[in-house]
């Protein structure tokens, strides 16, 4: 597949198929996950895959954002203490949620790349989530993928003009902005 | 077919399960748009509705209101206004309703 098929193609799918995802399909998409950019090459994350279905349905307990049965669930953690260490504050504050949002999109291309579906969802209890799986503090979950082959793939949404947000001359920038 | 305790025990995990998702709800709207209270609110209606149709406790109507929601619940996402009919269109079938309407 294309790359840009994947980025145009990509939908956030709510709806699954009551079928599982194969182990080795999950390992490729996280090895995509690890292979995203990251500052200062800090790497600061945490990626905890759930399959099991009890697990999965205590998750979606404290969930409103999760939708329909995902066949998995990944929770996308930042470390808190290692972009510190890397990276002093703007590495804790700043580039590890930078870096987990990459290697998320990353997660998600993967998957569609592989005929799986996924929807990013920060709607949890992120307090419960660590709860769960008592996670030390220096560990925030701060999003959910959830994957599985998709029952229905909603329409696209609708696009802001590729002229409205992107600006490429410096003189007519300023005004635009206004 | 299920014992009656093995039924209460089915029902008592789908209300934990819906007053775990209405808390945790109640939670996350302190920092989510607006507009996703809103959106909690139907979308914990129709789960609602969900276990009474499991337990055979939904009639046509609220079946029929089901059924509207989850069909209409994703427009908060793209289309606000046609969201905002849609809470309209809900709160106007349960006036119906109560008239001795139909509604849905």
């Amino acid at each position: 597949m294309e790359t840009f098929d994947a980025i145009k193609g990509r939908r956030s799918v709510r709806s699954y198929k009551d079928e599982k995802v194969p182990v080795e399909k999950l390992e490729k998409i996280m090895d995509a996950a690890i292979w995203s950019p990251s500052g200062s090459n800090a790497q600061a994350w945490k990626f905890i895959v759930v399959q099991n279905d009890d697990d999965i349905k205590d998750i979606k307990t404290f969930s409103p954002g999760i939708f329909g049965k995902p066949a998995a669930i990944i929770i996308v953690c930042r470390d808190l203490k290692r972009a510190y260490e890397v990276c002093g504050e703007l590495g804790r504050d700043t580039l590890s949620l930078m870096d987990i949002s990459m290697a998320s999109e990353n997660i998600m291309l993967a998957a569609y790349n592989l005929g799986i579906g996924s929807c990013a969802v920060r709607s949890f209890g992120i307090s419960a989530v660590k709860r769960l799986y008592d996670l030390p503090d220096h560990i925030v979950p701060e999003l959910l993928i959830t994957l599985g082959y998709p029952e229905e793939t909603p329409q696209p949404p609708k696009r802001r003009e590729i002229g409205e947000v992107v600006h490429w001359h410096r003189r007519r920038v300023k005004e635009r902005f206004l | 077919m299920k014992s009656s305790t093995g039924i209460e025990d089915e029902l008592k995990s789908d209300f934990f399960n819906l007053l775990a998702f209405l808390v945790t709800s109640a939670r996350n709207c302190v920092e989510e748009p607006k507009l996703y209270g809103p959106f909690r609110l139907v979308d914990g209606a129709s789960r609602l509705i969900e276990l009474l149709e499991e337990a055979q406790m939904a009639d046509e109507f609220l079946v029929g209101v089901r059924k509207k929601i989850d069909d209409g619940k994703y427009s908060v996402m793209d289309d606000k206004d046609k969201f905002i009919k849609l809470l309209d269109d809900l709160t106007m079938d349960f006036a119906d309703k109560l008239k001795g309407g139909g509604g849905v």
